[in-house]
């Protein structure tokens, strides 16, 4: 039994179906890199399995039970969680107190109660990601890759066992990248299953287990990393013409 | 029942006249004038006076009624820039203030006697398709449309109507094209300001007027135009039509009272319906929570001052005695700021609550009536009535669902406002507008020693005062817990709130029940003080706008802010205002809630803060 798994998943806005027929399955400690071009439905996937959007049609399971209907917050509780394309922390708050939210509230019952030793475990969370010196500046002052750093500690301040991870590396410098890639990789051995959603394709593929290629809502590769970015259907998708 | 429906749908034309200035200033400006009837009323004063003096009728009279609301708005106009952020939610509190000054200047100048205009032959009955319907109202109604058409005809086929519309839907967009937004500002609020002034006549041949009868305008305004989108005049048309046919339906079928309580929940009903599809600027406008946030300065200054002046409050009633007079301002102090601390919990998480008379009133009229009738000793009354008023915490949020911003403030009008006209209008209840009176008090100390020292109301002070320790000891308590975190968080972004775990809806319903806790209690107190309770004071607008501007003005960010604002605003009220003129207090509300969003953004210890600061140098 897969630790989570899109059936059917289907959304439309209006006229326009942003995913049709998806079918995925995680598995824990693995990590699954999402690839296809833009408005292909890789957002409009993670909304769906983390509940900011119900699928038009389809199902979402977690450990074998039907979750679909479940608002956001559950799901956060049960292990799924993701960071946003669009970093949207508490602004006026401090790095800790965003991140000790969801130490509070988020993370499965054996997490911390009190709001003290929650900043305490924040700051740790924190200087994983590289954040050590920001730790009680206010939000709204951080630049592009440190609010995507910090969008990471937030989610995996949930206790997440299924962490979705929507473009972090935008605006990483090259060893920036590298940091969170093997944070990403030592959450792994943890036994976290990740689905990443990259552009930065050499960056991933070393890191990544299984490659999902996405284009026009529906899944058109899937496999090896290899074997998936040589496929003659993503090249098409990504580069417009069959390449002889 | 087919006159009712004549009549409403006569009268619904008359309201699309009504909302067209609001939805015009809103649909350009983006300022949601909660003043927009208190304009409307001016026109009617204005229209009034010149049919009995000069015998004008009020069709004639309506460019003239215009201009002085005309005037107004425009000159309102540089006070834009300085409103801030969130610009709706801050533009609503803002124009309440002037709502609020606009009344005291009515009831001043023309006194708060009632006033109708009759013109001869008006309620001559016309057979109109075999249903006989006022003359005068046929007029109106002509009117109304003529206007309407006039209104769509400019908006649609003229250069200037089309530069309106373009900054409604997109301001830079249009700047852009090389339209000047202030311009269109200026022009949009001349126009919408003498819309509602030239309505002014013909609402005062239809109902009775009233310095304080603005707020029925202004809610028809808004139900109007949040139905009927902003740049349409066919849907303002449409929405009013329905509105005045189902008000007419309600009141054949139930009575008069059903006409306003139908209106109130179609608002409810239409906040809840357009609140989830995105529609587009205005709606992401409406839903925007505030900004503020909440500080605990480390300024030893506060500390001292606050203790100092927790001190000072235990002693009062020695310091008092045997000036029960003082011990009464003491104790109705403590009621105000037990009221405007209850106001301050939601707001920590956005609800920015606009009816919280709806739990005072509650507390107030479920202690008398326990005391009164169920014979229940005035404390327990009170613990009940003050549970009861929690429970209705709950029953709002509920109600309230995910509306955020804007949407969530007049949910809470519209609710208050029910309860108003229930009280009212609930008579086997609440004895109507008479009120109930000879509710107990609490126990006096019988005379003897401790008497002498502290007075024999002290029970109603220390009672007060215990109930606002209670609720500072509440709020610190939340500040520092988990909860207080996830309150600033909602605020901050509720999507990403419930990402993190956080169960906004669950949270918005404590926030809600501890706040409608205390305010109950705050209401309790007052109804066994004063030992009567009657709907205008317990329900009363105003009053639901009292603790926010009392917590705004003190400085909701802080902890005892609102108590400050209460104590300083309550006493400058009773001392002062109250003695200057009649409607005194209007003046130093609005004055002080103008003060705070255009010069104070953080009240008055929000200004301390930055002075202490200033001085020390940055830290």
């Amino acid at each position: 039994m897969a630790l989570c798994e899109a059936i059917g998943l289907t959304r439309r806005f209006g006229g326009n179906a942003a995913l049709q027929d998806v079918t995925l399955g995680f598995e824990p400690a693995t990590i699954v890199a999402l690839i296809g071009p833009n408005g292909s439905g890789k957002t409009t996937l993670f909304n769906l399995l983390a509940g900011q959007l119900r699928p038009s049609a389809g199902t979402v399971r977690w450990r074998g039970q039907e979750i679909t209907t479940w608002a956001p917050h559950r799901r956060c509780r049960a292990g799924i969680n993701r960071t946003f394309q669009v970093a949207q922390p508490f602004l006026d708050l401090t790095l800790a107190e965003n991140v000790a939210l969801g130490l509070l509230y988020g993370a499965p019952a054996e997490g911390t109660r009190q709001r003290p030793e929650a900043l305490e475990h924040a700051r740790d969370i924190l200087s994983d990601v590289g954040l050590a010196t920001k730790v009680a500046s206010a939000a709204r002052t951080l630049s592009l890759g440190e609010l995507k750093r910090l969008e990471l500690a937030m989610a995996v301040a949930t206790r997440p066992a299924l962490l979705l991870v929507d473009e972090v590396l935008a605006g990483q410098s090259p060893t920036g990248s590298q940091e969170i890639l093997g944070y990403l990789t030592r959450l792994r051995t943890q036994g976290v299953a990740i689905c990443l959603v990259e552009h930065r394709l050499q960056a991933l593929l070393p890191v990544a287990d299984r490659v999902v290629a996405l284009h026009q809502g529906r899944v058109i590769a899937e496999g090896r990393p290899e074997a998936v970015i040589k496929s003659p259907a993503v090249l098409e998708a990504y580069l417009g013409e069959p390449v002889a | 029942m087919l006159e009712a429906i004549a009549g409403g749908l006569i009268t619904g034309t008359f309201y699309a006249l009504l909302a067209s200035g609001f939805a015009l200033i809103f649909g350009v400006t983006r300022i949601f004038n909660l003043a927009h009837g208190d304009l409307v009323v001016l026109g009617a004063y204005v229209g009034e006076h010149l049919w009995r003096v000069a015998g004008w009728s009020p069709i004639l009279a309506m460019p003239v009624a215009a201009l002085p609301a005309m005037g107004l708005a425009v000159a309102s106009r540089p006070l834009l820039a300085r409103v801030g952020e969130p610009f709706v939610l801050r533009s609503i509190v803002l124009t309440f203030g002037a709502s609020l000054l606009i009344q005291s200047g009515l009831q001043t100048t023309f006194t708060a006697d009632f006033r109708l205009i009759v013109p001869p032959g008006w309620d001559h009955g016309i057979s109109l398709l075999g249903v006989r319907v006022a003359g005068g109202r046929l007029s109106i109604a002509a009117t109304a449309l003529v206007i309407l058409a006039l209104l769509h005809l400019l908006l649609t086929r003229t250069f200037f109507g089309k530069s309106l519309r373009a900054v409604s839907l997109d301001r830079e967009g249009a700047a852009l094209a090389g339209i000047n937004p202030v311009w269109v500002d200026r022009v949009a609020l001349a126009l919408g300001g003498g819309l509602a002034g030239a309505a002014g006549p013909l609402f005062a041949s239809i109902q009775y007027v009233t310095p304080s009868a603005g707020i029925g305008p202004t809610l028809i305004a808004i139900i109007l135009t949040i139905f009927g989108g902003l740049g349409s005049m066919s849907g303002l048309l449409l929405g009013g039509l329905l509105l005045g046919l189902a008000e007419g339906l309600a009141a054949w079928a139930g009575g008069a009272p059903w006409r306003e309580i139908t209106s109130l929940g179609l608002l409810l009903l239409l906040l809840r319906w357009r609140e989830t599809p995105p529609t587009g600027r205005a709606g992401r406008l409406m839903r925007q929570g505030p900004s503020t946030g909440v500080r605990s300065p480390s300024l030893a200054t506060f500390r001292w001052a606050g203790t100092g002046g927790m001190i000072v409050a235990v002693l009062l009633p020695v310091l008092a005695a045997p000036r029960d007079y003082l011990l009464y301002l003491g104790t109705m102090a403590l009621v105000f700021s037990l009221l405007a601390e209850s106001w301050s919990l939601p707001a920590q998480a956005g609800l920015i609550s606009f009816g919280h008379a709806a739990f005072f009133g509650i507390g107030a009229y479920a202690s008398a009536l326990l005391s009164l009738r169920g014979h229940l000793s005035p404390w327990l009354s009170l613990i009940a009535a003050a549970l009861l008023a929690a429970l209705f915490g709950v029953v709002a949020a509920e109600v309230a669902g995910n509306l955020t911003g804007a949407y969530f403030s007049l949910a809470t009008l519209a609710m208050a406002e029910i309860l108003r006209v229930v009280a009212l209008h609930w008579t086997g209840v609440t004895e109507g507008a008479w009120g109930l009176v000879g509710i107990p008090g609490l126990p006096r100390l019988p005379a003897g020693g401790l008497a002498h020292l502290v007075g024999t109301r002290a029970t109603d002070y220390y009672a007060a005062l215990l109930l606002l320790a209670a609720m500072c000891g509440t709020q610190a308590w939340i500040r520092r817990a988990p909860l207080g975190l996830a309150l600033q968080a909602i605020r901050q972004g509720e999507a990403r709130a419930a990402a993190s775990g956080v169960d906004a809806r669950r949270v918005k319903r404590i926030a809600l029940a501890v706040s409608g806790l205390f305010a109950g209690g705050a209401g309790a107190l007052h109804a066994h003080i004063f030992q009567w309770v009657d709907p205008a004071s317990a329900f009363s607008l105003t009053l639901s706008v009292l603790p926010l501007i009392m917590a705004m003005f003190g400085g909701s960010r802080y902890l005892l802010g609102p108590v400050l604002g209460a104590v300083v605003l309550y006493l400058g009220n009773e001392l002062l205002f109250q003695r200057l003129a009649p409607g005194g207090h209007l003046w130093l509300y609005g004055g002080a809630v103008i003060l705070v969003i255009l010069a104070l953004p953080h009240g008055i210890l929000g200004w301390v803060e930055a002075r202490l600061e200033g001085r020390r140098g940055p830290v």
